[in-house]
C-alpha cells in the first residue's frame, strides 16, 4: 500500500526533519463521523455546482447558513474495502484499504508539533466494546486507536495539567530537577526492552505497542508543548452523571464538541476526531422523535414514507449538531489573531455507507467545511461519478502539507480535482 | 439471479448485530465496483463471493493447525483486562478501584473481551494507567504495605518494601537486579514517603504488573517447550477463578513448589471454586457468552414499551444473577453448571414485581433462554425478534457464527403491523430463496419464542392473532460439519430447549466457549473464528469423552489439569518426536542457507515460517485450500513447502508446484517467493479426488 511507505512509527519522527508546508494550508483538520449511511434523495442538494441549495425538509437544510463554507461531495465510492456492509465501511472510511487511518497517518507526520499527536473523542462509541464496527481510527499497525467517550476524563487528560508528581522542568542552565515521571518511564521502558530481547516475534507486537505508547507520554512529560492547563481551556470541567445512557447522548455530544473546540483553540493537537456512536448504532434519537434505533431507521424502504421521514428527522438532528459545531468554531478566535477557528480549520463530515438500506458503498456522503486558511474553494456542490474516495483522502493529506499521491490502496492514485483555490 | 436496486418489493430483515449468510449464487456477492485486485483476491477465497464476515477473514481465519503435534500454546504475555486491573488493585493495595471502568474498551473478540492477542497497550490506556498508578500510590497507607514503615522509615525499609510489595505486585519474587533498580528509583526523590510511593507508582506501570507472564523456563526434556513456573501457574489459577492476583494461600503453595503437582493444584482449585470470589467470575462468563450484560442499557422504545422502567431492568438483572448462581453452583444434578442445567433449570424464584410484570404463562418458564433479561436483550427496540433469538442459538449455543448480509440488497425490518403475526411479517425470508439460504438458520428457531415480547413479557397471542411457536433447527451447509445432533423440528420453545439441552454439540460448544474465556483464545473479529485451535479441540474432546455432561466442575478441572495448563511452546524448535506430517512447517531449501541437519540431536534449525491453511471448500470429490505463510523470524525466507497432495491438482495460484499428486513441493512465484521478516505470502490450489 502506498501509505505504508510514508508512515513512520512515532519513534522515528524524533529525527525527522520538519516538513515543508504549503504556503496556504489549513491549521488543523477535524474529522466528524456519523453512522449508517444516508438516503440520497433526501441528502443531495438541489441545483448545480455553485448555485446549489438545500430543499425544505432535506437532511442538510440546517446547513444553509454555512453554505458558502461547504464543499458537498456526491459520488465518492468506497472501492477495495476489505469487508462488506457496515463493518467494511466503518473500517474503510478513513483507511481507504485497511492500513492506518488518515488521521493517524497525519498525526505521525505532523503530530510532533503539538502536545498530542492527535485527539479522538467519542459519543457513546463503545457499548459493544472495540471492534471494526466501533472503531474509525487505526495506527500504522492497523491496531485500534480508541476514542475517549467520557467528557470528564477527556477534559482531565487534555487540560488536567502535568500531574501530581511531576516537578517543573527548567530550561535554564541550572541543574534540572529529577522528573519523577520521567524516571519511572525510564525504568518501565528498560523492562520492556529487556522483555523484547527474551521473546519471539509474537510478543514484539505487544511490546512495541507499549513502547510506542510510552513515547507519547514521555513527549508530553518532557514539555514538548507549552500550551495546556485548565486556564487555556476556557471552560469548566464537565460534569455529566451517566455518559453512557441513551438519554444523555445529546449532552455528551455537546460537551465533547466543547472540549474539542477548546483543545483546538489551545493548539493541543492539529488532528482531531469526533466520532458519534458507531455503525449499526442502536441509539434511539428520541429527542428527534425517533422510537427505533438509528440503525433500524436507516433501513426504511422507500415505500415506507413514515419510516424514511423518521430517518430524515434523525439525520437532520445530526446536521444540527454539525452546524452547532461549525458555529462554535466560528465563535472562537485563533490565539494568534489569524481568524476564527472556522476560518483556519478543515472539518470533514465522514460517513461509512452510501445508501444505508442497501449497505452499499456508492456515493458515500462527504462534506468539507471550514476555510482552511483559504485553501478550499468553498461554496460548491461537486457531483462525481464513482470516484474512489481514496482520492479525497489524498487531497486531505495534501492539504495538511503532506506529500502523497496515494492512500490506502496502490490502485488509486492522485488527488480529487476541483477542491482547492 | 441478479440483484438490482429496483427490488423495492424485496423486503428482508437485517439483524441488528449483522447476521446473515453468503448466498450460494455469487452474483450479489460480487466485489465492489473497481475493487483493487488485492481485495478481489481476498474475496474470491470465500465460498460464494465476497463481503465476508471480517476483513481478512476469507484469507486467514483460524485455520486448523497440525493437531497431531500436540504443540502447547505459545508463550505469551497477557495484559490485564480492565476488570482484572480493578480487582487486582483492590487485592494489592486494599483500595476500591474503579479506574478500569474508564479504560478504553477492549477488542470484544469472540465475546469475552479478553483475547490475549488483542489486549494491547495504547497511548490513551497508558495515560490512564499512569494516572491510576499515581493517584492510588498517593492514596494508600504506606504502613499497610510493609510493617517496617511504622517502625523505621529508612533505606532498609525501602529495600524491604521493594522486595515484599514487589513480590505481590509482580506476582513473583524480584530478581536482584530489579530490587536494585527500584531501590535506586525510590532514593531519587530524596524523601522516604515520596520514595516509597514512587515504588508503588512505578510498579503499577511495570509490564511485570500489567501483563501476566506465561513464558516459563525451557523444558529440560523437550526442545521448544517451556514449563510455567509455580508463580505463573498461581496467576493462571487466580485469574481464571477469581479474575485477580493470587491470595496468600496460593502464593504459599507456589513458594512450596506445589502447583505443578496435580493433586495439590486440585486442592487449590477446590478451595477457590468454593469461595464467594468465584461467583462473579462464573456469572461474568455466562453473561458475556450469551449477551446478558446489556440489560440495563439496551435502548427500547418508550412509546411501545412504557412499562419497562429502570427498576424492572434492575430486577431482571438480579433475577438473571440469581438464576446463574443457582445453576452454576447448585448442589444437585439439575444445578451442576452444565449447559444442560442452564437451559433446563426452572426460573420460578421471581420477585412479585417481576412476576406480575411478566404475566402468567400456561407453562412455567424454563432455563436461561426464557429469562426476561435474555429476551429483552435479544429483541428489537419496539418488537420481539426471531432473528436475534435465532442468531443467539446458532452462534452461542451451536458455535456457528453467521456472516453479515451481502451488500446490494434492500434490507428493511418488517414494520409493525397489527394485522399480521411476526411469522407472517417475516415471511419474505422463507418465500425468497435468496434470503432463505441464510435466514432459515435463524428465523425458524427464533420464532419459537414469539410468546415472549420485546421486553420479555409473556403474551398469549400476537395482537389478537394466534402464535405458532413451532420450528426447526436445520443443518448449516456453511459449516464444515453441517449437521448437529440438535437438528430437528419442534412444536414449541419447550421442545426446542429440550433439543438443545440434550445435544452433545451444544455441550461441545459450551466447552469451547469456556476454553476461549479461560485461555483468552482470542481469534479477534479480524481473524475470524471458524476454526478452534488444537488445544480447544482437545479440550472439547476431553469434556465430551468424560461422559459427565460437562458440569462446571468438570470443565474447571479439565481446564486446570491438562498439560497445556503447565506448558507453553516457543523459541527455537517444535518437537521432533512426531512422524513428519504433510503440512509440517519447514524452513526453505534456499541454497544460501544450509538445510537443517536432520540427524542432529537436540535443537532443529529455527522455525521461522508459520503456516496456516484454510479449507475454502471441500465437497468430497474435490477441494480447494489456501495457505498463508508468515515469516516470524528476523531474516527473509525463500520458502518451499512440501505437501502431500490428496488426489490430483487441477488448479493452483500464486505458486509453483513440482508435481500434481502425492508429495508435491510448492514454491513461490516472483513476487512472493521470498518473504521479508514479519511479512506474509499466500497461495492455494484445488484438487480432485477419485
Amino acid at each position: 500500500m502506498g501509505a505504508a511507505l510514508l508512515c513512520a512509527p512515532f519513534y522515528r519522527l524524533l529525527s525527522e526533519p520538519a516538513r515543508a508546508r504549503a504556503a496556504i494550508a489549513p491549521k488543523r483538520i477535524i474529522f466528524w463521523f456519523s453512522p449508517n449511511g444516508t438516503v440520497h434523495k433526501h441528502w443531495r442538494p438541489a441545483g448545480g455546482e455553485t448555485d446549489f441549495s438545500f430543499a425544505a425538509g432535506s437532511i442538510l437544510e440546517p446547513l444553509a447558513a454555512h453554505r458558502d463554507s461547504l464543499i458537498i461531495l456526491d459520488g465518492l465510492d468506497f472501492v477495495g474495502t476489505r469487508g462488506g456492509s457496515h463493518e467494511g465501511g466503518m473500517e474503510h472510511a478513513l483507511t481507504g484499504g485497511g492500513g492506518p487511518s488518515l488521521d493517524q497517518f497525519m498525526a505521525s507526520q505532523l503530530g510532533m508539533a503539538t502536545s498530542f499527536p492527535s485527539i479522538e473523542l467519542g459519543v457513546q462509541t463503545s457499548a459493544w466494546g472495540a471492534s471494526i464496527q466501533t472503531r474509525l481510527s487505526y495506527n500504522d499497525k492497523h491496531q485500534y486507536v480508541h476514542p475517549e467517550d467520557d467528557p470528564g476524563a477527556a477534559y482531565r487528560r487534555l487540560f488536567g495539567g502535568a500531574g501530581p508528581t511531576t516537578s517543573s522542568t527548567p530550561s535554564t542552565g541550572s541543574a534540572p530537577a529529577v522528573d519523577p515521571r520521567k524516571s519511572v518511564l525510564d525504568v518501565v521502558r528498560g523492562e520492556l526492552n529487556a522483555l523484547k530481547k527474551q521473546l519471539g516475534a509474537e510478543e514484539q507486537i505487544k511490546l512495541d505497542a507499549h513502547l510506542d505508547s510510552l513515547r507519547q507520554i514521555e513527549r508530553r512529560t518532557a514539555g514538548a508543548a507549552a500550551a495546556g492547563g485548565a486556564s487555556c481551556a476556557g471552560m469548566q470541567a464537565p460534569k455529566i452523571a451517566d455518559p453512557k445512557s441513551n438519554e444523555q447522548f445529546p449532552e455528551v455530544g455537546k460537551l465533547q464538541m466543547d472540549i474539542l473546540v477548546a483543545a483546538a483553540a489551545c493548539d493541543l493537537s492539529r488532528v482531531l476526531t469526533l466520532q458519534w456512536t458507531h455503525t449499526v448504532s442502536p441509539t434511539i434519537f428520541s429527542w428527534a422523535g425517533a422510537s427505533e434505533g438509528h440503525h433500524e431507521l436507516s433501513h426504511k424502504d422507500d415505500g415506507n414514507q413514515a419510516g424514511v421521514a423518521a430517518f430524515v428527522l434523525a439525520e437532520r438532528w445530526v446536521t444540527e449538531q454539525f452546524v452547532a459545531f461549525l458555529d462554535r468554531l466560528k465563535a472562537t478566535p485563533e490565539a494568534d489573531g489569524s481568524g476564527t477557528l472556522l476560518d483556519t480549520s478543515t472539518v470533514v463530515w465522514v460517513k461509512e455507507l452510501g445508501d444505508g438500506r442497501l449497505h452499499d458503498f456508492k456515493s458515500v456522503p462527504f462534506i468539507i467545511a471550514g476555510g482552511g486558511n483559504g485553501y478550499w474553494n468553498s461554496g460548491r456542490y461537486l457531483k462525481m461519478d464513482a470516484v474512489p474516495h481514496q482520492k479525497l483522502l489524498v487531497s486531505l493529506g495534501q492539504s495538511m502539507g503532506i506529500a502523497m499521491e496515494s492512500f490506502g490502496s496502490d490502485m488509486v492514485t492522485g488527488a480529487l480535482g476541483g477542491l482547492t483555490r | 439471479m441478479t440483484i438490482h436496486g429496483s427490488i423495492t418489493a424485496l423486503v428482508l430483515v437485517v439483524a441488528l448485530a449483522a447476521g446473515g449468510c453468503q448466498p450460494e449464487t455469487s452474483e450479489a456477492g460480487a466485489a465492489p465496483r473497481g475493487a483493487a485486485p488485492g481485495a478481489a483476491a481476498v474475496g474470491s477465497n470465500a465460498p460464494g463471493g465476497t463481503a465476508s464476515a471480517a476483513p481478512g477473514a476469507a484469507a486467514t481465519p483460524g485455520a486448523p493447525e497440525d493437531c497431531s503435534l500436540q504443540t502447547p500454546a505459545p508463550r505469551r504475555l497477557w495484559r490485564l483486562t480492565a476488570n482484572q486491573y480493578d480487582n487486582t488493585l483492590k487485592d494489592l493495595l486494599g483500595i476500591e478501584s474503579s479506574y478500569g471502568t474508564g479504560f478504553p474498551a477492549d477488542d470484544v473478540g469472540v465475546g469475552f473481551g479478553n483475547g490475549a492477542e488483542a489486549l494491547l497497550m495504547s497511548p490513551l490506556l497508558a495515560d490512564k494507567l499512569q494516572s491510576a498508578a499515581e493517584d492510588s500510590s498517593n492514596a494508600i497507607e504506606l504502613a499497610r504495605l510493609a510493617p517496617c514503615v511504622s517502625a523505621s522509615a529508612d533505606d532498609r525499609c525501602l529495600r524491604e518494601l521493594v522486595t515484599s510489595f514487589g513480590k505481590r505486585a509482580f506476582r513473583r519474587p524480584l530478581r536482584a537486579a530489579e530490587v536494585e533498580t527500584y531501590f535506586t528509583l525510590s532514593k531519587s526523590t530524596g524523601a522516604f514517603d515520596s520514595g516509597a510511593r514512587m515504588i508503588v507508582s512505578a510498579m503499577l506501570q511495570s509490564p511485570s504488573f500489567l501483563y501476566r507472564s506465561e513464558l516459563g523456563q525451557p523444558s529440560a526434556s523437550v526442545p521448544g517447550v517451556f514449563d510455567l513456573d509455580n508463580y505463573e501457574v498461581a496467576s493462571e489459577l487466580s485469574y481464571l477463578l477469581w479474575q485477580s492476583m493470587p491470595d496468600d494461600a496460593l502464593f504459599q503453595a507456589a513458594e512450596r513448589g506445589e502447583l505443578r503437582d496435580l493433586t495439590k493444584r486440585q486442592a487449590q482449585v477446590d478451595r477457590m471454586l468454593k469461595s464467594e470470589r468465584a461467583r462473579p467470575v462464573v456469572r461474568k462468563f455466562v453473561f458475556d457468552w450469551l449477551g446478558l450484560a446489556t440489560i440495563m442499557t439496551v435502548p427500547k422504545d418508550t412509546v411501545t414499551f412504557p412499562e419497562l422502567t429502570g427498576e424492572i431492568r434492575g430486577a431482571m438483572v438480579q433475577e438473571a444473577e440469581r438464576f446463574v448462581d443457582a445453576v452454576m453452583f447448585g448442589a444437585d444434578a439439575q444445578h451442576d453448571g452444565s449447559v444442560r442445567a442452564l437451559l433446563n433449570a426452572d426460573t420460578s424464584a421471581l420477585d412479585n414485581k417481576l412476576a406480575s410484570f411478566y404475566g402468567a404463562s400456561p407453562e412455567a418458564r424454563r432455563g436461561i433462554l426464557t429469562l426476561g433479561g435474555m429476551l429483552l436483550t435479544h429483541s428489537r427496540s419496539n418488537d420481539s425478534s426471531p432473528i436475534h433469538r435465532g442468531k443467539l442459538v446458532r452462534e452461542k449455543l451451536l458455535c456457528q457464527p453467521l456472516p453479515p448480509p451481502p451488500p446490494g440488497l434492500v434490507l428493511q425490518p418488517p414494520g409493525l403491523d397489527p394485522n399480521k403475526t411476526t411469522r407472517e411479517r417475516y415471511a419474505e425470508h422463507s418465500s425468497n430463496a435468496f434470503c432463505g439460504n441464510c435466514h432459515k438458520l435463524m428465523d425458524p428457531i427464533g420464532l419459537a419464542f414469539e410468546h415472549y415480547d420485546g421486553i420479555g413479557r409473556y403474551r398469549a397471542d400476537d395482537n389478537g392473532l394466534p402464535i405458532d411457536p413451532s420450528g426447526e433447527i436445520v443443518p448449516n451447509e456453511n459449516q464444515v460439519q453441517a449437521n448437529t445432533d440438535a437438528d430437528g423440528a419442534f412444536m414449541n420453545s419447550g421442545e426446542l430447549i429440550d433439543q438443545l439441552a440434550n445435544s452433545q454439540d451444544v455441550q461441545s460448544c459450551y466447552a469451547l466457549s469456556w476454553f476461549r474465556f479461560a485461555y483468552g483464545e482470542g481469534r479477534t473479529e479480524r481473524d475470524g473464528d471458524r476454526y478452534p485451535s488444537c488445544q480447544a479441540k482437545r479440550f472439547q474432546a476431553a469434556i465430551g469423552g468424560a461422559g459427565g455432561g460437562g458440569s462446571l466442575r468438570e470443565i474447571v478441572d479439565a481446564l486446570t489439569q491438562s498439560d497445556w495448563f503447565l506448558t507453553r511452546s516457543g523459541g527455537a524448535a517444535t518437537p521432533s518426536t512426531a512422524e513428519p506430517e504433510p503440512e509440517r512447517t519447514l524452513p526453505s531449501a534456499d541454497p544460501a542457507q544450509p538445510a537443517p541437519d536432520a540427524g542432529a540431536t537436540g535443537m532443529q534449525a529455527p522455525v521461522g515460517l508459520v503456516v496456516e491453511r484454510t479449507v475454502d471448500n471441500d465437497w468430497g470429490m474435490g477441494y480447494c485450500h489456501t495457505y498463508q505463510l508468515k515469516n516470524t523470524s528476523a531474516e527473509p525466507i525463500t520458502w518451499s513447502l512440501p505437501l502431500d497432495v490428496r488426489g490430483k491438482l487441477n488448479n493452483h495460484w500464486e505458486c509453483n508446484a513440482s508435481g500434481d499428486t502425492g508429495s508435491v513441493v510448492f514454491t513461490g512465484v516472483d513476487h512472493n517467493k521470498t518473504i521479508a521478516p514479519s511479512g506474509m505470502a499466500q497461495f492455494g490450489f484445488c484438487g480432485t479426488v477419485n
